[in-house]
């Protein structure tokens, strides 16, 4: 095949014809398929993956002292809603939260970046920080964030743009919505699939319905789950952890950055669970002594209490605004200043 | 594709030809800068070193003449040197220094690799030692000579362009022809759907899912996973070239073709022939000629060819597995030349169907060596191997519907070629009704906009 051979024999095809039909069945299929999609209820939705979380960690760049990081993982970027305490603060807020993730590979990333200057809020969760097992297996993730983000041109973020911007507003751009997730399930059951249980927002908010979550989603259920991957550290290990974190606040603190270390609340099984296996005076207590932080945990102040969902791990998605005002509240009576505007 | 807009009503202006060739080449640079502003200056080093060089070369004779050839050759190298194989060169110095008992300690400086690095030096290179054998007048415009070494649709990933051919398409305007802009978007319609749909979201799912665990896998997993990244890496790598070759006609340009149906190669030879063409030609042409190619009798026809293709696995990447996987490729060309020398006459190896089964043969072991090019280290590929090897073990971390998807897809992709084996793509294209042709793209579109799957780097950008 040689580019040569493009014009000579036969006849050239007909473009405008060819173009026109090939126009005309892409606004049939597509247009269909979208009509399709939303009238069963598969409207138009974000996915949370490294493009929306790398275009938010740019934003960030551009926020200087105001800025308010949210780091964690599932348990934060479910409990707070973005707008809400920004609105509170008079600050623009952050969600870098990575579900299922331990936070250390972007702690040390915003340590190390100069332009970062604001506020750091980071979630503790103790399956992920007090726990040796899931936390080697989930910094993975972070870091494959991470290297995307360092990796990222301008085209690519120009086109990343673009990406978010379709996403949004067309529902056959929903993974849920395209042919490879609705044709299975129409053969299968004879019936389109429903909505997905978890709603992304622009922001990274992450609304939960629990109804249609498959599997237990009860406390118990997360517990047993749970369970099957605790495996606190040792003390020997759980003070390299420690120093770690000590040298990173330390590094953010020296360039003006405020860190604060939240415990968000749990509740039934998994409350029980995470006392039992992670101990206040073992875990928590060791953090508070020897990093220079401030620590708000849930047990000091009860008006963080009684807002989790059913699974006893997560915030009630009907709630969180609630709960992001009192975790505000709370936040500011730690001096979490409002903003300079 | 904003940006592409952009530079085609730019080029579709009725400006002098002069003036749009200017546009051109500023779109370029800005299309280079877009990923980090600061190695154009790598780009301009290359063009003014062998723009220079080459003008030196046709008015001076003898020693000096050859000096001004290694002046690119070394500027070039150096830059290729430098930024690609830098850190490869310190840690293995550091390894030598370790185990002769004496202590390196390696800098630590974390060198990026400009994109496009290994194609556009290779091609500004080219231009010199073209001018430098006779082959070529050096031209007279640094414009065109500063596109031919930056043109956008090619510039980070190929097809390679010889001077040759792509200089003397900037000598005069060219006619526009609403032909050249229909089959322009064909084909970048075409490149699309191999790597988003196929590559990206067919294939490359499963072949992440078993390489990642590359020690659990089973023999059947390894052996899906490996067609699988044979698949992607074609779709992945036609499907950029097809786009370069369809932007450049939508310019008015001819770009060479990179791929003429590689997985229905008989032999080796062919294969390369086949694969990665611009890419070959250029090793052949200036690496294994200049060794001597088979001029020098058998024996050493067999080094040149076993090093040419040891170096060409080096130009892939700094990396000991991409060495092995040119030393594999070097070893199955050389046993292919044993092969022919003493086996050349049997008369059953003419028949059809021996063709077949030897193409089929050449498919599996080309496939084989990809596992060295795939695998994250030589610990996975050795696992997946051994895998292979496995007559048992079910299926661990592919499903079925993933072996129905690389079977499917691969059965597809071998008929296609077979098919197309000895057919022309503009040819075969135009034989179709052309309603046929609407619906066919029609339906590739209709693909790529219901592919919602994660965003992958083409992976020849890599290198």
């Amino acid at each position: 095949m040689t580019s040569s051979t493009l014009n000579s024999d036969p006849a050239e095809p007909r473009w405008a014809y060819v173009w026109a039909v090939a126009i005309l069945l892409v606004a049939v299929v597509v247009g269909g398929w979208e009509l399709l999609v939303r009238g069963a209820g598969l409207g138009p939705g974000y996915v949370d993956n490294k493009v929306l979380w790398a275009d938010t960690r740019h934003q960030l760049n551009e926020a200087g002292r105001d800025a308010i990081v949210l780091l964690g993982a599932s348990r934060m970027q479910r409990a707070i809603d973005v707008d809400t305490m920004s609105d509170r603060f008079g600050r623009p807020v952050f969600q870098l939260s990575i579900e299922g993730s331990s936070y250390l590979p972007l702690f040390e990333n915003l340590a190390v970046d100069p332009r970062i200057t604001g506020t750091v809020v980071v979630s503790i969760a103790p399956a992920f920080t007090f726990n040796r097992l899931l936390s080697q297996i989930d910094e993975g993730r972070q870091s494959l964030y991470l290297e995307y983000y360092g990796n990222q041109s301008h085209a690519r973020r120009l086109e990343q743009q673009l990406t978010l911007f379709l996403q949004g507003r067309l529902a056959f751009r929903a993974p849920g919505a395209a042919p490879a997730a609705v044709v299975p399930e129409l053969i299968g059951s004879g019936e389109m699939p429903g909505r997905d249980y978890k709603t992304i927002f622009r922001n990274r908010v992450v609304h939960m319905d629990h109804d249609l979550i498959p599997g237990d989603q009860t406390d118990r259920g997360l517990a047993s789950h749970y369970l099957r991957n605790v495996q606190p550290y040792t003390e020997a290990e759980f003070e390299r952890v420690v120093n770690y974190i000590a040298t990173i606040a330390a590094m953010l603190r020296q360039k003006g950055v405020d860190v604060y270390f939240v415990r968000l609340p749990s509740a039934g099984a998994v409350r029980s669970l995470e006392n039992e296996f992670f101990p206040w005076e073992q875990f928590w207590g060791v953090l508070l002594q020897n990093v220079d932080a401030t620590f708000v945990h849930f047990a000091d102040y009860p008006e963080l209490d009684g807002l989790v969902s059913q699974d006893g791990s997560h915030m009630d998605s009907s709630r969180i605004v609630e709960f992001t005002e009192r975790l505000s509240d709370v936040l500011a009576r730690n001096r979490l200043q409002p903003g300079s505007e | 594709m904003l940006f592409f807009a952009g530079v085609l009503a730019m080029h579709a202006l009725p400006l002098q030809w002069h003036a749009r060739k200017t546009n051109l080449l500023l779109a370029s640079y800005v299309f280079y800068a877009a990923w980090n502003p600061p190695f154009l200056a790598l780009l301009w080093i290359s063009t003014l070193t062998d723009w220079f060089a080459a003008r030196r070369i046709v008015i001076s004779s003898g020693r000096k003449r050859t000096l001004y050839l290694v002046l690119s050759i070394l500027v070039n190298l150096g830059l290729l040197g430098y930024f690609k194989y830098g850190g490869f060169l310190e840690e293995n110095f550091a390894k030598l220094m370790a185990w002769m008992g004496s202590g390196y300690e390696i800098s630590g400086s974390d060198i990026i690799l400009p994109l496009g690095i290994s194609f556009y030096t290779f091609q500004s290179m080219s231009y010199s030692i073209d001018v430098y054998r006779g082959k070529i007048k050096p031209g007279d415009s640094i414009l065109d000579f500063a596109l031919y070494v930056s043109f956008f649709p090619q510039l980070v990933a190929g097809p390679i362009l010889r001077a040759g051919y792509f200089m003397q398409q900037l000598v005069e305007a060219h006619r526009r022809r609403a032909d050249d802009f229909g089959w322009g978007i064909a084909l970048i319609v075409v490149g699309l759907f191999e790597k988003i749909v196929l590559a990206d979201g067919l294939l490359a799912p499963v072949v992440e899912k078993i390489y990642a665990v590359s020690g659990d896998a089973t023999g059947i997993d390894a052996w899906v996973g490996t067609f699988a990244f044979g698949g992607q890496i074609f779709f992945d790598f036609n499907g950029y070239s097809v786009i370069a070759v369809g932007l450049a006609k939508c310019l008015g340009f001819q770009v060479p073709w990179n791929f003429l149906s590689p997985y229905a190669a008989i032999g080796f030879s062919d294969f390369w022939r086949r694969w990665h063409v611009t890419l070959s030609a250029w090793l052949r042409d200036y690496l294994y000629i200049s060794l001597g190619g088979n001029r020098l009798g058998r024996a050493r026809t067999y080094v040149n060819l076993a090093l040419t293709m040891l170096l060409g696995g080096l130009w892939h990447g700094a990396s000991w597995l991409f060495v092995l996987w040119g030393a594999a490729h070097g070893a199955l060309l050389v046993i292919e030349r044993l092969a022919r020398h003493f086996l050349g006459g049997v008369a059953f190896f003419q028949r059809p169907l021996a063709k077949v089964l030897l193409g089929l043969l050449t498919f599996v072991l080309v496939t084989l060596t990809w596992v060295l090019f795939r695998a994250p280290d030589l610990d996975s590929a050795t696992q997946l191997y051994a895998a292979m090897l496995m007559p048992v073990g079910g299926i661990n971390a592919a499903d079925l519907r993933d072996v129905a998807v690389v079977f499917g897809v691969l059965a597809a992709l071998l008929g296609t070629h077979w098919f197309m084996r000895n057919r022309e793509f503009g040819s075969a294209l135009k034989r179709l009704p052309w309603p046929l042709i609407g619906l066919i793209l029609g339906a590739m579109l209709i693909a790529i906009l219901l592919s919602p799957g994660e965003e992958r780097d083409f992976i020849y950008f890599e290198f």
